[in-house]
């Protein structure tokens, strides 16, 4: 063995995640959430991904905040308030640091490093990852959450080393402040980044040249700060708004003109494109139906976005040069900008057609062209990206069978899905080729992309398979299924970068999934309905000494007999004491917990002690409509519900004659109704999975208690309750146990105050005593238990 | 499902297919036999010879596949036992899986011409799936072979040989065999796993069908004694068996014991690679110009050459 090897031991994981913007960061989470020791690795210091890069003035996103947002969590969703319309760089990066804080991300990652290397050892079925710093690491599970926008096309022009002035890119913005006034600037580049910083720079600098290879869209974006009103009225239609969203072409609640654009005459035609142009921005590319896929509609909208040009270009020639000849209006992205064209009204500002001039060479003092020169001081390029593929194949990646991604690729992309690639078994992409995300909000593409994904990774560990992997056959139909949807459309006219045409040698594929963004998700859904078809699931035994020493990866299949690693748990009355101690255990055996109780203070104190796994929802069990709603919502953001502990209870003590009939009720209700309420509740999501329900009775509910009869009743009551549905939930692979605890120290009853000295164990249990059972039966490690009593009582009742 | 070549594919088969369990044995052996396509890569191999050898029970014909290339090292060498419900199929049926088997793994190929069901009960075949491993085995000098390289292999009832093969050479003293391949193997004649239950009509193989199999194989309903040289899934233990790659297909009745074998393998510490597809139904592996078979072919040609311990060295003259 070589033990003066300086590079360091890789760490090693279940789940290695690559990448901390939208994408990468959520990955993180479900994949810690769903129990799986989980690393992330980011190249830049920070989390942020886009938007810790993209720092040039004027960058803000052009789907409006309120979607362009995480939808996972309902409380993180309610809690942030968007300052505008579209919000800006800053403004997204903090609101992504929040989410990392929030939910304690950071502490997963391992910032400044940038994977160059992976390594699929077959024997092990394990990845081993290199990043540029020296680090490896050693994971089953590989997600590229990479970025489709994150590798910056920096173009090869001649002398380009020679200029003496500063040079910046938008994609890679300096931190500090840059200063452009006084100076003589050229922007290189039409695109987004461009068109959003170019009104900016000209403001502050001296003059300003903007090099234009070819011209595109741009509709205003009539940002504007968000209302009082408004944010009161989002906070009330964000359920809905979701929901629409989820199953929308591209994950906003929009839609087309509810007519066709040839239904309509001339004059309602106008006030709907007008209407659109008025809401900003890139909608304006799919105001009527058919759009982009007919000519003639097409048509329609580009002589309408042409005549907003005109009428804001004073110059004629300018104006020529400024209106898109090239490519139907929707076929690039459509920019979004804040006084883009006014800016060529500007005796400082020139545009220089590059169609007609172009760039010969960078110079020491500026740029050449075919008919001019131009001295510069500073000159920034926005010339955009090696995008979807580029940063994957930045990778050395080397799958099974000796494949790398470079010769996988060379045709452009071939994905299952747009997230899985034949030959590199467990690696994911997110966001990658072959699926909606550049065409649609790609912060829900990630949402869904990594939850369909992080359910595949579970469903191997629950079926023992060590290996999944797109068939090569599936992913050429899926590729095949991707450019023929393209090409019932007029993207494929565009010379864009969807096309990879942006990039000299690339070839030339639509690699996004045009066919709508509530049809992928269908189609995936589909897949895992169908048992993952498309894919090889491989379980291997034995097999790592075969192909040579490696070390061998530990999953969590290799813990502790007594393990909720992936469950998701609902506990009541577990704001304090007895709930309180479980959710403590639960947490730290591995489960997610909701934690629920009337006590809100307590239970949200809690849930943030107990960190990112816990979280709080307000539930009085005697409400029916409340366990609705806890259970949706569990079910909506954890996908499941493994385990329901109904620990809610009263407790008094006193002679029958002195309760009241409301008094005798309302114990009832909470001790006997609720659990049972409860039962009702979770039983169609948790006979899905299978699972565990534990009702905490009492060992008054095993003998009587003299002075607490409706206490004991309740508890009797409650145990055969959780018999009869043993029997009646067997069937659906739910089981369903009772605890009877003993005298247990909590704030329910005031334990040192009772004699115990004749009881067997002559003390008080605690509740991390009580917790212990219930962990057990919540577990699979209780696999054959149902239907019983397990009394935790230091021997009172022996 | 989302593949329509799956289900296109499917409904051709369900149609075209006879009805099997409604004939004798010979009408089903010459109604499928009917259906067969011409073996379109007859060049994949250097060579092929038929040749009868010697056996207990009789003279048994085996087809020799030898892969082009250069002589050099000596070669594995994979037993190979057809699928066919130990009623159908012959070595022209899997004749071009062969010729690709022994291209893709640079292996000699002997395909065993084992004797079929009705007319001949068990364990017949396995008798003569043993027989045929025994000879390949002595004889894989002479084929090229590397007699420490021994696999077997089969699809179908061939992949219940197969299995049955390793279980008779640890019990029965060698020879020594270094992997098995059981390709959605015939397990256990009990009809009513979960998979059996989903998938007893509308996937190619029957229910019904894989009922009749198996009462021609047994000639009733008793399976002989030692009953795991017929089930294999009956050995007391699984145990010292070699290395098993084994393929199971979602959409197969005998998915469920294909993945039990395998889990009982595993549990005895044997090496084992399973690669299960879902959506896929009994045979389709073998089927030349399909997709899902291309693939999962290049995959399984992979697996047989990384399951396999590395060529013996040859001894340096003395
Ligand atoms: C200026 C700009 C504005 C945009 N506006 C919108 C918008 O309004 N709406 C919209 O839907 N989309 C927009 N996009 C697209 C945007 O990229 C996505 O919305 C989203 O931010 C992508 O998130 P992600 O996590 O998939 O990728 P990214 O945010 O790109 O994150 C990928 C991360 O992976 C890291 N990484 C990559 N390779 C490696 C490696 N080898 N090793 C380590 N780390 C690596 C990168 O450093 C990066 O931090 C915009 C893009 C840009 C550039
Ligand atoms: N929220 C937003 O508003 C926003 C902001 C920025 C980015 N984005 C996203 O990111 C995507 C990329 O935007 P982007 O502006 O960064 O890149 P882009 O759209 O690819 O634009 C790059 C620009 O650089 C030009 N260019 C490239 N190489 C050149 C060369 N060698 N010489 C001269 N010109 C050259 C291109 O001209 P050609 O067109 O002739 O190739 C194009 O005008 C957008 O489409 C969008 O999805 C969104």
């Amino acid at each position: 063995m070589n033990t003066s090897d300086d590079t360091p031991r890789p760490e090693t994981c279940d789940v290695l995640v690559v990448g901390a913007g939208f994408a990468g960061l959520y990955a993180v989470h479900r994949s810690v959430a769903a129990g799986f020791t989980t690393i992330g690795v980011e190249a830049a210091p920070g989390v942020g991904g886009t938007w810790y890069w993209n720092r040039y003035p004027g960058a803000r996103c052009d789907v409006e905040s309120i979607d362009y947002s995480y939808s996972f969590d309902a409380e993180l969703q309610d809690s942030w308030v968007w300052s505008e319309r579209y919000a800006t760089q800053p403004e997204i990066h903090a609101y992504l640091e929040h989410v990392a804080d929030r939910f304690g991300l950071r502490r997963h990652f391992r910032f400044g490093r940038r994977v160059e290397g992976a390594r699929f050892d077959e024997g092990s079925s394990a990845w081993t990852v290199t990043a540029d710093t020296g680090h490896a690491y050693r994971a089953r599970f590989l997600v590229l959450a990479t970025g489709s926008l994150s590798a910056p096309h920096r173009p090869d022009i001649p002398g380009a080393g020679d200029f003496a002035g500063e040079v910046l890119f938008t994609a890679r913005w300096p931190h500090e402040n840059v200063s452009f006034a006084g100076k003589r600037v050229g922007v290189i580049g039409t695109g987004s980044s461009g068109i959003q910083s170019i009104p900016i720079i000209a403001e502050e600098a001296a003059s300003l040249t903007v090099f234009q290879r070819s011209p595109n869209y741009s509709v205003p974006a009539f940002n504007r700060p968000l209302t009082e009103e408004e944010q009161v009225r989002i906070r009330a239609e964000y359920p809905e708004r979701r929901r629409k969203s989820a199953y929308s072409g591209a994950g906003t609640p929009h839609e087309t003109y509810p007519r066709g654009a040839f239904e309509i005459d001339e004059a309602e035609r106008r006030a709907a494109f007008e209407a659109r142009w008025r809401e900003g921005g890139v909608l304006f590319g799919k105001t009527f139906p058919n759009q982009t896929v007919d000519e003639a509609v097409n048509r329609l909208a580009r002589d309408f976005a042409e005549a907003k040009i005109r009428a804001i270009v004073t110059d004629r020639r300018v104006a020529d040069d400024l209106v898109p000849v090239d490519h139907p209006i929707g076929t690039k992205r459509i920019c979004t900008d804040s006084g883009y064209y006014e800016t060529f009204n500007r005796a400082d500002v020139t545009l220089v057609n590059l169609r007609r001039e172009p760039i010969t060479a960078i110079t020491e003092r500026g740029i050449r062209t075919a008919t001019g020169s131009y001295e510069l001081d500073t000159i920034v390029y926005a010339t955009g990206f090696d995008a979807m593929t580029g940063a994957v194949t930045q990778i050395d990646i080397r799958g099974a069978r000796g494949s790398g991604i470079g010769e996988a690729w060379a045709n452009g992309p071939v994905t299952y899905l747009g997230m899985a690639i034949p030959g590199f078994p467990n690696l994911f992409t997110v966001n990658g080729p072959g699926s909606p995300s550049v065409l649609a909000n790609m912060v829900l593409t990630a949402e869904q992309q990594v939850d369909w994904l992080i359910d595949l990774i579970a469903d191997c560990r629950r079926r023992g398979v060590t290996e999944v992997e797109a068939r090569a056959d599936a992913a050429a139909k899926w590729t095949e299924h991707v450019s023929e949807a393209a090409h019932r459309t007029l993207f494929p006219l565009a010379g864009s970068w969807y096309m990879g045409a942006n990039i000299e040698g690339k070839s030339r594929i639509f690699m996004p999934y045009i066919g709508g963004f509530g049809n992928y998700r269908r189609i995936c859904d589909q897949v895992r309905a169908d048992g993952y078809e498309g894919f090889v699931l491989t379980e291997r035994k034995g097999t790592e000494a075969m192909t040579g020493p490696t070390s061998a990866v530990r999953t969590t299949a290799d813990r502790p007999v007594i393990s909720l690693a992936g469950k998701v748990a609902i506990i009541t009355g577990a704001a304090r004491g007895q709930g309180a101690a479980e959710a403590e255990l639960f947490v730290r055996l591995g489960a997610t917990v909701v934690i629920t109780d009337t006590n809100e203070r307590d239970g949200t104190a809690l849930a943030g002690r107990l960190g990112p796994s816990a979280s709080f929802r307000p539930l009085d069990v005697t409400d029916g409509a409340a366990w609705s709603r806890v259970v949706a919502e569990t079910a909506a953001v954890h996908g499941r519900i493994d385990v329901l502990v109904n620990n809610a209870g009263v407790w008094r003590k006193a002679p029958l004659e002195e309760w009241t009939e409301d008094e005798l009720r309302g114990m009832f209700d909470v001790n006997l109704l609720g659990p049972i309420l409860g039962m009702r509740a979770v039983a169609p999501t948790m006979s899905v999975t299978g699972g565990s329900i534990v009702n905490v009775a009492s060992t008054a509910g095993i003998r009587g208690h003299g002075g607490a009869l409706p206490y004991a009743s309740s508890k009797w009551g409650l145990r055969g309750a959780s018999r009869s549905a043993a029997q009646e939930y067997a069937p659906r692979g739910i089981r369903v146990n009772c605890v009877c605890p003993g005298v247990v120290d909590t704030p329910m009853i005031d334990a040192a105050a009772l004699d115990l000295s004749r009881q067997p164990m002559p003390r008080a249990g605690t509740a991390e005593e009580i917790a212990n059972m219930v962990a057990f039966l919540a577990s699979d490690a209780g696999a054959y238990c149902t239907g019983a009593d397990f009394v935790v009582d230091g021997g009172a009742t022996a | 499902m989302l593949d329509t070549e799956v289900s296109g594919l499917l409904q051709v088969l369900d149609q075209g297919f006879p009805p099997v369990h409604l004939m004798t044995g010979a009408q089903a052996r010459a109604a499928v036999a009917a259906r067969r396509v011409p073996v379109d890569n007859l060049d994949d191999v250097r060579a092929a010879e038929d040749r009868v050898i010697d056996t207990e029970d009789g003279p048994l014909r085996v087809r020799i596949y030898h892969p082009r290339g250069d002589g050099g090292e000596p070669l594995p060498v994979i037993v190979f036992f057809h699928g066919g419900g130990f009623v159908l199929c012959d070595l022209e049926s899997h004749d071009g899986f062969c010729r690709r088997m022994s291209k893709h793994t640079r292996a000699v190929v002997v395909s065993v011409d084992y004797r079929l069901a009705p007319e001949h009960r068990a364990p017949a075949a396995a008798r003569d799936a043993y027989a045929a491993v025994r000879w390949a085995a002595r004889h894989a000098a002479e084929l090229g072979g590397d007699p420490n390289r021994i696999v077997t292999a089969g699809d179908s009832a061939g992949g219940n040989l197969a299995a049955v093969v390793c279980l008779m050479a640890r019990d029965l003293g060698g020879p020594p065999i270094a992997a098995q391949v059981l390709v959605y193997p015939v397990i256990e004649p009990s009809f009513d796993s979960d998979s059996y239950r989903r998938y007893a009509t509308g996937y190619f193989n029957t229910r019904d069908a894989m009922r009749w199999y198996w009462r021609q194989y047994l000639g009733g309903d008793t399976v002989p004694e030692p009953a795991h040289h017929v089930a294999p899934l009956r050995a007391a233990d699984h145990a010292g068996l070699p290395p098993a790659v084994v393929v199971t297909a979602g959409l197969d009745p005998l998915c469920d014991e294909g993945r039990d074998y395998a889990a009982a393998l595993a549990r005895c510490g044997v090496p084992l690679v399973h690669r299960h597809y879902p959506g896929l139904f009994h045979g389709f592996l073998t089927i030349a110009a399909f997709g899902p078979a291309v693939c999962a072919r290049d995959i399984l040609w992979a697996d047989i050459t990384s399951i396999l311990p590395g060529a013996t060295p040859r001894k340096a003259p003395a």
